[in-house]
């Protein structure tokens, strides 16, 4: 569904932000995007919406390049930015009356139901409402435009703890097979028991993009008081280590932790490149 | 038509919705403000000449051609507002639209809609200050013999200003035309800054052409420019050659490179919107 071959980009009198980048998503997809600060995460989602452009290659979502910005890929798109341009004089049901009908598969019960789940008032101005109230209010109209590609900028930037909750039930509840969703965070946490595929971006590349089943598959997460044999990675904290060990046949799986894996990445101790050279389908 | 298209009625009257509703409050305080400010001065102006003449229809002229030129600068030049924030022009090249249908909407909502607009706002306005006259008239009773002023008229407009040449009329057109539509693309080239820095560059490109044509002049007939106790120009014949009878060439290719500027003002308007970057 989402194709980038060989992409370029640096912002002007800036060093190159990506560098021959490649990288394919299947449709269907929850994607956690994660990045240290000045990684490119935002800049990564702009280049898919088509709001900038790359210097090289290409960016293609479901076969349109989004540099085209042509109406049947934006109206199958929809951005939460991090940073939110609403028109604060106007009502959320007048905000929905605006901007609804750009969107043909619009749900508008959907829309009210993950209101009531924000608990969100539809006929109070968007200007009385907080910033991670206004938040809600994008995301509920996010999830209800049905669109196929979903970008959210760190979307629980804003939110209180109950909100981050009902956030991830209703990404879990409202979104289809056949949609995609890439969440742009570095609160890791957040998203760590919402997506089923993270990418990591690093130096310009995409360090890591692994299916987080196929991860738990070939790798184990633990804590010890001290570090086993044969460990990919270890992180030492007060109540003893966490490592990343591969997973042996006949091993339960562990759940995979997203903290520990993106510290792993970022050392070097774990790629794309070490996953498949190592070929740690150890449990086959 | 499907959805592919690059034009389609639904999409045009999406965006005008989104338009009227997020700037609902602009659009009719700038009515009415038209309609308060020309009332007002059609009043300073009637009042003023009350001793003196009787104001006719004709007199409306010069004040219609300034408020147009107001109005281009201050009601077209708001062209493209939503891109002059990061914020909302992320918002605004997101809506799903193609480029051509927000161009058109600009266009229409930018240019057309103020140009036809003015005249019944003008129109309107010069009624209600009659009317305004002739009620304070009633009670203070200051008009005497000269009598009530006179309301607009359009035929009078037209008539007075109606020239015989076909060029000419096409370079008077052009130059109204012009006005408006640098003012246009000035608001993607310049954002907020434009309503200053596009009559500074309109008046730069000015003077350097007039300057350069001086300049040219004097050096083929150095008798163009007399520096003697005052500087002055004595301005070679331009009425010659002509390409055709009481068509000179210059003003033919004047009203050619004006309304190049006209339809290239629009081009670049439209490319600027599809190369816009957020």
């Amino acid at each position: 569904m989402i194709s980038i071959q060989n992409l370029s980009f640096s912002y002007p009198k800036k060093s190159a932000l990506f560098q021959e980048l490649d990288w394919e998503c299947p449709a269907g997809s929850i994607v956690g995007l994660l990045g240290k600060n000045g990684a490119g995460k935002s800049t990564f989602l702009r280049l898919l919406s088509g709001l900038i452009f790359p210097k090289e290659g290409t960016v293609q979502v479901n076969g349109r390049y989004s540099k085209d910005r042509s109406p049947d890929f934006l109206q199958e798109l929809f951005v939460v930015p991090d940073e939110l341009a609403l028109p604060l004089h106007l009502s959320v049901s007048a905000y929905t009356k605006m901007t609804s009908p750009f969107y043909p598969a619009f749900d508008q019960a959907k829309f009210l139901s993950i209101l009531e789940d924000f608990e969100i008032e539809p006929n109070l101005k968007l200007g009385d409402f907080s910033f991670g109230q206004q938040k809600k209010v994008v995301l509920a109209f996010a999830l209800s435009t049905n669109c196929k590609l979903l970008l959210f900028d760190e979307p629980t930037n804003g939110l209180d703890i109950p909100s981050k909750t009902s956030f991830r039930k209703a990404v879990a509840a409202n979104l289809s097979e056949e949609q995609t969703l890439i969440l742009a965070t570095h609160l890791v946490k957040d998203v760590e028991n919402l997506i089923d595929r993270v990418v990591i971006l690093a130096d310009g590349k995409v360090k890591l993009d692994q299916d987080l089943l196929e991860l738990s598959d070939r790798l184990s997460f633990g804590m010890a008081t001290s570090a086993p044999e044969n460990t990919i990675y270890t992180e030492k904290n007060k109540l003893g280590v966490q490592f990343i060990q591969p997973r042996v046949s006949g091993e339960n799986q562990t759940p995979v932790s997203l903290e520990l894996l993106f510290n792993a990445v970022m050392s070097g101790a774990v790629s794309n490149s070490i996953l498949s050279e190592k070929n740690l389908a150890s449990h086959e | 038509m499907n959805s592919t298209s690059n034009f389609q009625i639904k999409r045009i009257g999406n965006l005008i919705r989104y338009e009227w509703m997020s700037r609902k409050r602009v659009y009719l305080l700038a009515v009415t403000g038209l309609i308060a400010l020309h009332i007002f001065f059609f009043q300073v102006f009637f009042l003023s000449n009350l001793g003196s003449m009787r104001w006719e229809s004709e007199y409306y002229h010069a004040v219609y051609i300034l408020g147009f030129i107001v109005l281009a600068w201050g009601i077209v030049g708001q062209s493209f507002l939503d891109l002059r924030e990061n914020k909302s022009a992320s918002l605004y090249l997101r809506l799903p639209a193609s480029h051509f249908e927000k161009f058109s909407v600009q266009c229409l909502l930018r240019v057309v809609l103020p140009i036809i607009s003015y005249p019944l706002i003008f129109w309107l306005a010069s009624v209600l200050s009659v009317y305004l006259f002739e009620l304070a008239d009633l009670i203070f009773a200051f008009s005497g013999e000269i009598g009530s002023p006179e309301v607009f008229r359009f035929s009078s407009f037209i008539v007075s200003n109606a020239v015989n040449n076909p060029v000419v009329s096409l370079l008077i057109l052009g130059m109204a035309c012009l006005i408006p539509s640098l003012m246009f693309v000035g608001g993607i080239i310049f954002g907020k800054r434009n309503l200053v820095l596009m009559p500074i560059s309109i008046l730069t490109f000015y003077l350097l052409i007039t300057a350069s044509s001086l300049l040219l002049a004097w050096i083929v007939f150095p008798d163009s420019l007399v520096w003697s106790e005052q500087v002055a120009f004595n301005f070679p014949n331009i009425d010659q050659p002509e390409i055709s009878p009481d068509v000179p060439i210059l003003i033919f290719a004047c009203m050619i490179l004006i309304w190049m500027g006209v339809f290239l003002s629009y081009v670049v308007s439209y490319f600027k919107l599809t190369e816009r970057e957020v």
